[in-house]
């Protein structure tokens, strides 16, 4: 049986009180009356603004009053703002007229290369990539209609220049290209959008009715800007899908590349009247009429032989034999094409 | 009489809180009224700055953290709550500070500034009558022995000595447990004693 433990006296410490007596005579330090009234004041101090709301009931001067600098500093800012805002509003159709004008004029002075390359894809196609890539611009120009207007204005004229240009190219398109369509041709051509049809058909119908042309592509130009296209179409029929391919060669030489005439000079206008039958030589036409896609395959084909890679290259040339067929091959080449 | 004493200290902590009378004042000086403030402070202001100048050993900084504890006592002023005992929450606000002040590495009066300080303060030599010399020479070895203890220590014994605080008060001052509490007070009334004796 245990024996109930006596009651833990916890607080009973040993000594404390022989300590307790001997800390009690040591002197009593007390702080000194400087110490007293700063606090006393310090106390007072604190009750003061207690004491003045609740006894006149106005709130403390520092809420409702704002320093006048404060006042000045914010119209100063909000007039700078509003300056800014009306500058760069103004700068706006400036600076953008410049930009939209160096657009179309990219458009117009479009490589053989890129001309060739965007030629896959048709007019309807390829005003909606436009609307998408230039979404920005398009939205741009929806949002201020009357630069746009403005803009269709000038647009038209630069267009009638490339119309020139293109109704010569037209004229000066080698008679091969344009006639020679093959028989089998690897996949049909989607059909062209109906404006595109009805543009080739002024073109064919009037080609010296340039005014005509000139109010066609004004409207065209204007539906473009208005539907946020910034730079006109050149008038290009639409390319077999093959076209787009990587291997160039087996694209279809039949196809009307209406790129190369645009740029080609005025020089190149004599090929026109040369009659359909008599074939030019590749080394006659390779500088000025064959199309650098062509004159690139030939080279390459040359580029194979000459490192001995002589299975592909004769594979290429015949495929390019097949694909142009009125083509006189160089002497190099055409002892390679008959080889057994 | 010490364990009734004591027995008192033990169950009156809550009560103390509801009928401190010094609670009552700071609740009558929330409500604006100075007197109760001046009659508040009259009655702790020498055992606030005692315990801070022997805690410390700095007279500089002990007027530094009694005018800042009084400060933090009158700027809470309206959020005070008599959960405890007035002087128990006036230390705990002193104690804080001085925690603070040592954290952030201020270094105390050493040793011989220390006792230069404390010296100064006692009552002039030329006062005491030659039969009391060695009970003064006890007073100084236990003010020595109360500066040399660690730090720890000196302000549970402090606070037990000067402020005659329970060990559940003293934990709740200073933050620790009551075992930590009783079991500082022993090391140090043990180390007193031994100089004393010496």
């Amino acid at each position: 049986m245990n024996t109930p433990l006596p009651p833990d006296h916890d607080d009973d410490l040993p000594g404390e009180a022989e300590l307790a007596a001997l800390y009690r005579k040591l002197p009593k330090n007390e702080p000194g009356p400087a110490l007293d009234a700063a606090v006393l004041r310090a106390a007072a101090q604190a009750l003061e603004p207690a004491n003045d709301e609740s006894a006149v009931g106005v709130a403390p001067r520092s809420r409702g009053v704002r320093p006048p600098w404060l006042i000045g500093m914010s119209s100063a800012a909000a007039m700078l703002l509003v300056v800014g805002l009306a500058w760069r509003m103004r700068d706006m159709p400036a600076n953008e007229a410049p930009a939209m004008s160096a657009q179309v004029s990219t458009h117009a002075s479009t490589t053989p290369e890129t001309s060739q390359a965007a030629a896959a894809p048709t007019r309807s196609a390829r005003r909606s990539s436009d609307l998408a890539s230039g979404g920005l611009v398009a939205q741009n120009h929806s949002e201020r209609r009357p630069a746009a207007a403005s803009l269709a204005d000038s647009e038209a004229e630069k267009t009638t220049t490339v119309n020139e240009r293109r109704m010569q190219a037209l004229r000066a398109a080698p008679a091969p290209a344009m006639a020679s369509a093959p028989t089998p041709a690897p996949a049909p051509p989607p059909p062209a959008p109906a404006e595109m049809s009805a543009s080739m058909d002024q073109l064919a119908a009037a080609p010296n009715d340039l005014p005509s042309l000139k109010k066609a592509d004004a409207a065209d130009a204007r539906d473009a800007s208005a539907t946020g296209r910034v730079a006109p179409q050149v008038v290009q029929t639409p390319a077999p899908v093959n076209e787009l391919s990587q291997n160039a060669a087996a694209a279809p030489a039949q196809t009307y590349e209406p790129a190369a005439p645009l740029t080609q000079p005025m020089a190149a206008a004599p090929a026109a009247s040369l009659p359909a039958s008599d074939k030019p030589t590749l080394g006659e036409l390779s500088a000025q009429d064959a199309s650098p896609a062509q004159q690139r395959e030939l080279d390459e084909i040359r580029r194979l032989f000459a490192t001995h890679q002589d299975t592909e290259a004769q594979q290429r040339l015949e495929r390019f034999h097949r694909a142009h067929p009125q083509w006189q091959l160089a002497p190099d080449l055409d002892v390679h094409l008959h080889k057994p | 009489m010490a364990y009734r004493a004591s027995q008192y200290r033990l169950t009156s902590v809550s009560m103390d809180a509801v009928v401190d009378p010094d609670a009552m004042l700071m609740l009558a000086y929330a409500r604006g009224d100075l007197a109760a403030f001046e009659t508040l402070y009259a009655n702790h202001r020498g055992m606030l700055y005692r315990f801070l100048l022997r805690s410390v050993r700095d007279p500089h900084r002990t007027d530094e953290l009694f005018q800042e504890t009084w400060s933090r006592v009158i700027a809470s002023r309206a959020r005070y709550q008599p959960q405890a005992k007035f002087s128990t929450w006036l230390l705990q606000i002193a104690h804080n500070l001085m925690i603070d002040g040592m954290r952030r590495q201020r270094p105390m009066a050493s040793g011989d500034e220390a006792e230069a300080a404390l010296a100064a303060l006692t009552t002039p030599e030329r006062e005491q009558p030659d039969h009391a010399l060695s009970d003064f020479e006890r007073r100084r070895s236990l003010q020595r022995a109360i500066e040399q203890l660690p730090e720890e220590q000196r302000v549970a014994v402090l606070l037990r000595l000067e402020q005659e605080l329970s060990l559940e008060e003293i934990a709740e001052v200073t933050g620790a447990g009551r075992e930590t509490v009783k079991s500082r007070l022993r090391y140090a009334m043990n180390r007193l004693r031994e100089v004393l004796t010496e």
